[in-house]
């Protein structure tokens, strides 16, 4: 499978700096870089170099709302031109968005492709923030709290031109409690602490926070002492896919399915799209509950464990008729 | 089972911004009210491959589950409802 890395944050964050350091380390080599850049003429892609088995396509004029076919057809034609052996035979996408985008439709239109079979998954989404603006900018821009909310790693930059202060960080880990934080100048950040961390990586699964709130985002995490049917899982996502579909900017989560207990699943979606679970090996730690956490707009924790109460005695009841 | 989906129907309406109460009518039935619409629902009868029977302002449908029976209600209460299925690679049940 085809890692997608998305970079995302608001305008003027330090994406494109991040980029064009990353895209320097011989760890990215063999890499296809799509830029989306809102207006007609990007000049994103003119401030990336790529190496010789790298190149950057750039998506101009448009956002994230209007991006998303363009998006599904940029990548399949990546995959298929990578077939074809048209361009370099790329090992990992990086996709950097408009800093206007909110992300979820492009985290969206990126599982869409992967549930075609076209090969690709959503790997790690990295988001940047500016130190001396971010606080101001997470005020006033709902995209940037949506963009922070979704992230796997928070980079935070500028930190030259201003001290993080403790209303940024509070703010932060208000929105986002899971992804560490890293304080990166002018991109100098080691490419593994980013990019070659495993897709779904599951180190944010780890917390215990009830739910954090923002003014939009919330994020949500259900746990789950019982192992879960199989079918009770396809029940409450087509449940969730059904009734907060639109507002869900992303849910992972660790199952201990009751079929197969010693290998958890691990789940992935966004919208009302999800990838197939992926069964581990064996549980990363002692802690065998289902986690699900659930980040997005609207959500209610009691809701979706009444969901699943109920799916599960529908199943229970029907298996003691059967 | 009937206690469970009280519950889940009682938050449902909380999830969907719908004004109403939900009430077990009798053991094995449930009464939405909400908005101006009153639903029962109760186990459809034996034989026939349906779980649920809803009665909606008078009118009965069935559904197969209860994620399809919410489906089903939400549609009947909120006029901008939009179900959005589910987008998914086959699940496989077992692992492989």
């Amino acid at each position: 499978m085809i890692p997608v890395t998305v970079l995302t944050g608001f305008l003027g964050s330090g994406k494109t700096t991040l980029l064009a350091h990353l895209l320097k380390s011989p760890k990215l080599a063999r890499t296809a870089v799509i830029i989306n850049e809102f207006g007609a003429v990007g000049i994103d892609h003119d401030l990336v170099e790529a190496g010789e088995e790298s190149f950057v396509q750039l998506e101009t004029g448009c956002l994230c709302c209007s991006i998303r076919g363009d998006l599904e057809a940029t990548i399949a034609d990546l995959i298929a031109r990578r077939a074809g052996g048209t361009v370099p035979p790329f090992e990992r996408i990086v996709i950097e968005t408009s800093g206007l985008a909110d992300p979820a439709p492009i985290l969206n239109a990126i599982m869409s492709e992967g549930v075609r079979g076209s090969g690709i998954t959503l790997g790690r989404i990295v988001t940047t923030v500016d130190a001396v603006n971010g606080l101001t900018t997470l005020a006033r821009e709902p995209q940037s709290v949506r963009q922070v909310a979704v992230a796997d790693h928070l980079i935070l930059t500028k930190t030259d031109l201003a001290t993080p202060d403790a209303g940024l960080a509070a703010r932060i880990a208000a929105l986002n409690g899971r992804a560490p934080v890293s304080e990166v100048l002018f991109g100098n950040i080691d490419a593994d602490d980013l990019l070659d961390a495993a897709p779904h990586a599951l180190d944010n699964l780890h917390l215990d926070a009830g739910h954090v709130h923002g003014e939009d985002v919330q994020c949500i995490v259900v746990r789950r002492d019982r192992p879960m049917r199989a079918l009770t899982l396809t029940l409450l996502l087509e449940a969730l896919a059904d009734h907060v579909g639109p507002e869900l900017l992303r849910l992972k989560g660790i199952v201990n399915i009751a079929e197969r207990p010693d290998r958890p699943a691990v789940i992935h979606g966004v919208q009302h799209v999800f990838h197939a679970p992926i069964w581990l090996d064996k549980w990363p730690s002692a802690d065998r509950n289902t986690r699900l956490v659930l980040i997005g707009r609207g959500l209610a924790r009691p809701w979706i464990e009444h969901l699943i109460a109920a799916i599960d005695a529908e199943l229970a009841e029907l298996t003691t008729r059967a | 089972m009937m206690v469970a989906l009280a519950r889940l129907l009682a938050s449902s309406l909380t999830l969907w911004k719908r004004h109403g109460s939900v009430r077990r009518d009798t053991r094995d039935a449930i009464v939405v009210e909400a908005d101006g619409h009153v639903a029962h629902i109760v186990r459809a009868a034996p034989g026939i491959p349906f779980r649920w029977s809803i009665t909606i302002d008078g009118r009965e449908r069935v559904a197969g589950s209860v994620s399809g029976l919410l489906r089903m209600l939400r549609s009947s209460l909120d006029p901008d409802f939009r179900p959005s299925r589910v987008r998914i690679a086959p699940i496989e049940i077992t692992p492989p």
